[in-house]
């Protein structure tokens, strides 16, 4: 799912692919588990968390795994870890091109 | 416990604008139950509270048991659906914000947007056809004018075209409000939730309006409908707008064809009907026969008619163009083999023209805002009587 004003994902896409890379996880602990690794910097709202997992879950980026109850348990597919590694990919070029010349 | 149902002072699609209208009802204890045509609030204790309204995904979507797990953990209680929009509230100060990735947002109006653009093509095409047909029927004719004096409603008809091109100018600014709301969102522009509240009540209008102009539309129609009458000849002792055929046929052995039956249709007959254009029209017919005398081609007794229209304009630029319009329904409807005409320039009429067929004669007369058309079957001469009929005609006063 690409952002539409970028080219790569929104940082909450990124965020979340990062998360089920870790492992699988619910909504619930997505949300916690980026809030901690980020220290409060990003927060995920429960309508961005549950858009963006519906999608996911749609272009097969992850796969639902396990349900208890109301939580649904996802983990990420082939194709949301090769999404993943590219995004890290441009972010780290974009990094080191800011560094080259800026910094 | 009981519901106060109240109007909501903004549109729906105002979304900010109906989320800052809910926290201000709840700030006076007022707190949404459902939103139908009326807004309901059940009463409680006032409390600060903030809403959102989140658009429906899928048509009568019940939010799924996920999404209301993500929503309540993060202070979010889930309040009912209207429509396209599901609505939530949050007392909680630290609640995290429903949305935190505008372009993620965006595509949440997906559906709400395709349901928008659909719904004003489909009104568009709809109301485009119905508008043309009753346009064409009623004004791209070549009688418009004798077309609307003659069967009226015309105020229904700019009624229903004002409705139609109110509610497709409607519909157009939702779709185009929801749509570019989107675009900001998918460019990058978070949504401000913070705006003040302020009454419109600009929408209401939108409620307000249709019935502020049907209202007079059916009054009207109650009126025209009220105001028309008709009666046999035998029990009318009003003044007639014309002259009567008694003027013509001389014959003391003339009689004339009245049914046997007191009820239903009459032979002789003058009928009054009113419309916008022409406040005063009436219909007389009169049929006699003279028992013993045959019609030249001995095709039966001789049996002369006359019928005539009368037409007292609204306004007197109307009858012009009226008197044209008549001389061409009547001349060209029936088709006639051999046909004259005759424009009299002697007579007291502003404007007059005889027409003949066989043992037709028609008259159409035009004096100030008034316009007569008067048919004639028979063998007597309709010029013979022109001074009767300007008279009849220009002192003719309403019954």
């Amino acid at each position: 799912m690409a952002k539409k004003a970028f080219d790569g994902l929104t940082e909450s896409m990124y965020y979340i692919l990062m998360a089920f890379c870790k492992e699988e996880m619910c909504g619930s602990d997505v949300t916690q588990y980026i809030e901690n690794k980020t220290k409060g910097r990003v927060k995920i709202g429960p309508g961005t968390l549950y858009t963006i997992l519906a999608r996911f879950e749609d272009e097969k980026i992850i796969e639902e795994t396990a349900v208890e109850g109301r939580k649904r348990f996802y983990g990420i597919t082939e194709k949301g870890i090769s999404l993943f590694k590219d995004e890290l990919l441009r972010l780290k070029t974009c990094i080191l091109d800011s560094e080259e010349d800026i910094l | 416990m009981r519901l106060v149902k109240r109007l909501m002072p903004v549109s729906i699609y105002d979304i900010t604008q109906v989320e800052a209208y809910l926290t201000h009802m709840a700030s006076k204890g007022y707190f949404i139950k459902k939103i139908k045509i009326l807004t309901s609030f059940e009463k409680g204790t006032p409390e600060k509270t903030k809403y959102r309204l989140e658009p429906v995904r899928k048509q009568r979507e019940e939010p799924a048991q996920e999404m209301l797990l993500f929503y309540e953990e993060q202070g979010w209680e889930y309040i009912c659906t209207t429509g396209l929009f599901h609505v939530f509230k949050s007392t909680r100060e630290d609640a995290t914000e429903i949305h935190t990735d505008s372009v993620t947002q965006g595509e949440t109006f997906d559906f709400l947007n395709k349901q928008l653009k659909f719904l004003f093509w489909l009104i568009t095409a709809l109301y485009l056809f119905s508008g043309g047909m009753i346009l064409y029927s009623s004004f791209i004719n070549d009688r418009p004018l004798y077309f609307s004096t003659e069967y009226g409603g015309l105020t229904s008809k700019v009624t229903i075209i004002i409705l139609f091109v109110f509610t497709i100018i409607h519909s157009h600014r939702d779709y185009r409000k929801m749509k570019r709301l989107k675009e900001q969102l998918e460019s990058g522009v978070r949504m401000n939730h913070n705006h003040r509240y302020k009454p419109r009540y600009q929408h209401c209008f939108e409620f307000v309006l249709p019935l502020l102009i049907l209202i007079p539309m059916f009054s009207i129609n109650s009126y025209a409908i009220n105001a028309s009458w008709e009666k046999s000849l035998l029990e009318y002792d009003g003044n007639l707008p014309t002259i009567s055929i008694t003027e013509l046929e001389k014959n003391p052995d003339f009689s004339f064809e009245y049914d046997d039956e007191s009820e239903g249709p009459y032979e002789n007959y003058i009928s009054y009907h009113w419309s916008e254009l022409a406040p005063q029209v009436y219909n007389v017919e009169e049929r006699g026969l003279i028992e013993g005398q045959m019609w030249e081609d001995n095709s039966g007794t001789y049996s002369p008619s006359m019928e005539t229209e009368f037409y007292r304009m609204r306004f007197q630029f109307l009858a012009k163009p009226l008197f044209e319009e008549i001389i061409d329904y009547h001349t060209e409807r029936n088709h006639y083999e051999k046909i004259e005409y005759h424009e009299l320039l002697d007579t007291k009429f502003d404007q007059a023209t005889l027409v003949s067929t066989d043992n037709t004669q028609m008259f159409f007369g035009r004096i100030g805002r008034k316009v007569i058309f008067i048919k004639y079957y028979g063998h007597e001469d309709l010029k013979a009587v022109m001074n009767k009929m300007f008279e009849a005609v220009n002192n003719f006063e309403e019954a």
